[in-house]
């Protein structure tokens, strides 16, 4: 459609839209019939806004692209360098036992292993010393 | 606001976008862009659904807009343009693309229908539901009949429940532009309704 449209119209309809936008977060529809004299155009307007209503997607689609994400993001350098301690799995799911929290786990049991092979180690050789000496 | 030694201030301050934190972490570790995608899922996926009327088609399309935010989301930039330059301005700006492109190859397939029904607000009075699920099918079908941009126009701003001015910005196209795209669509819309129906102008609320 090529035909000019009056500013007039175009305000008009962009201000009854901007009404009927804002009356849904107020819930209420004291909206000036007159602010929009073409009663079609109003019609339309209205049927619009009580028809076009979003759509959510389903519980599982949002979980699996979640993951699809995480492990997306482990892929991606950072502008910090932070690298990601344990790659999620495929479905994007975190193993039990794994990430920073068992990690941090791993750590803990090799330091008391690492602490105990020392103290071993020194006592061996303190008890040799003591054996050659005697 | 505070500046480095060295760095100079934008010559325009940057308008609030409440995104700006949650972008700052994920480009800081994308593993934090999670918070992003829980807030927009919903509203890519909606926009989705009505331009490819097909709810598989539109999971495809979202995952697509997604991983390419998150690919892209380093060269993100506010640029002090007001509302035009936001996340979700930009986000949609990806949407847009990859919708384009997926209704494109869609034309070259068997046409899809929405299940309108399930757009349809509960109503309490079955009458009026009947009726307004009627006159919404041929609401729906003019709009698929509109051309691109004012059928994108109409349904960000009362789907999404844009502004002009984001609208704008995400089209391409000047604010005064969208008033008119926006305009003419519900005159479409109007039009299509009143001759689907002779003698009866379309279902208005009280």
């Amino acid at each position: 459609m090529t035909m000019s449209i009056p500013d007039d119209e175009i305000v008009m309809s962009d201000a009854y839209v901007e009404m009927l936008l804002a009356s849904r977060a107020r819930s209420a529809r004291a909206l000036g019939k007159e602010s929009i004299p073409d009663p079609t155009l109003r019609a339309a307007a209205d049927l619009l806004d009580r028809g076009l209503v979003r759509f959510h997607p389903s519980f599982r689609f949002e979980e699996l692209l979640a993951g699809r994400l995480r492990a997306a993001a482990w892929a991606t350098p950072s502008s910090e360098g932070v690298v990601a301690l344990h790659p999620p799995l495929a479905d994007g799911s975190a193993e039990p036992g794994h990430g920073a929290e068992g990690l941090r786990r791993a750590w803990i049991l090799s330091g008391a292993i690492a602490s105990g092979v020392s103290i071993a180690g020194a006592a061996f050789f303190a008890w040799r010393r003591a054996r050659r000496l005697a | 606001m505070f500046w480095r030694a060295g760095e100079r201030a934008p010559e325009h301050p940057l308008p609030f976008d409440a995104d700006r934190p949650a972008v700052a972490a994920a480009r800081r570790d994308p593993a934090r862009f999670e918070p992003l995608y829980r807030k927009y899922v919903a509203q890519v996926y909606s926009f989705a659904v009505y331009e490819l009327r097909d709810r598989h088609a539109a999971e495809d399309a979202t995952e697509q807009v997604f991983l390419q935010a998150l690919a892209a989301l380093p060269r993100f930039q506010e640029r002090g343009e007001g509302e035009q330059s936001t996340f979700r301005v930009w986000l949609f700006q990806i949407c847009r693309r990859v919708l384009s492109n997926e209704r494109r190859r869609q034309s070259r397939r068997a046409e899809t229908t929405l299940e309108l029904a399930e757009t349809l607000p509960a109503a309490t009075d079955a009458a009026e539901t009947v009726a307004d699920r009627d006159t919404l099918l041929h609401a729906m079908r003019a709009i698929d009949r509109l051309p691109d941009d004012r059928r994108r126009a109409l349904l960000l701003r009362f789907v999404e429940e844009m502004s002009t001015a984001e609208i704008a910005a995400i089209l391409g196209r000047s604010e005064g532009a969208v008033r008119v795209l926006i305009h003419r669509a519900l005159r479409s819309v109007a039009a299509q309704l009143v001759s689907e129906r002779p003698g009866r102008r379309p279902h208005s609320a009280a």
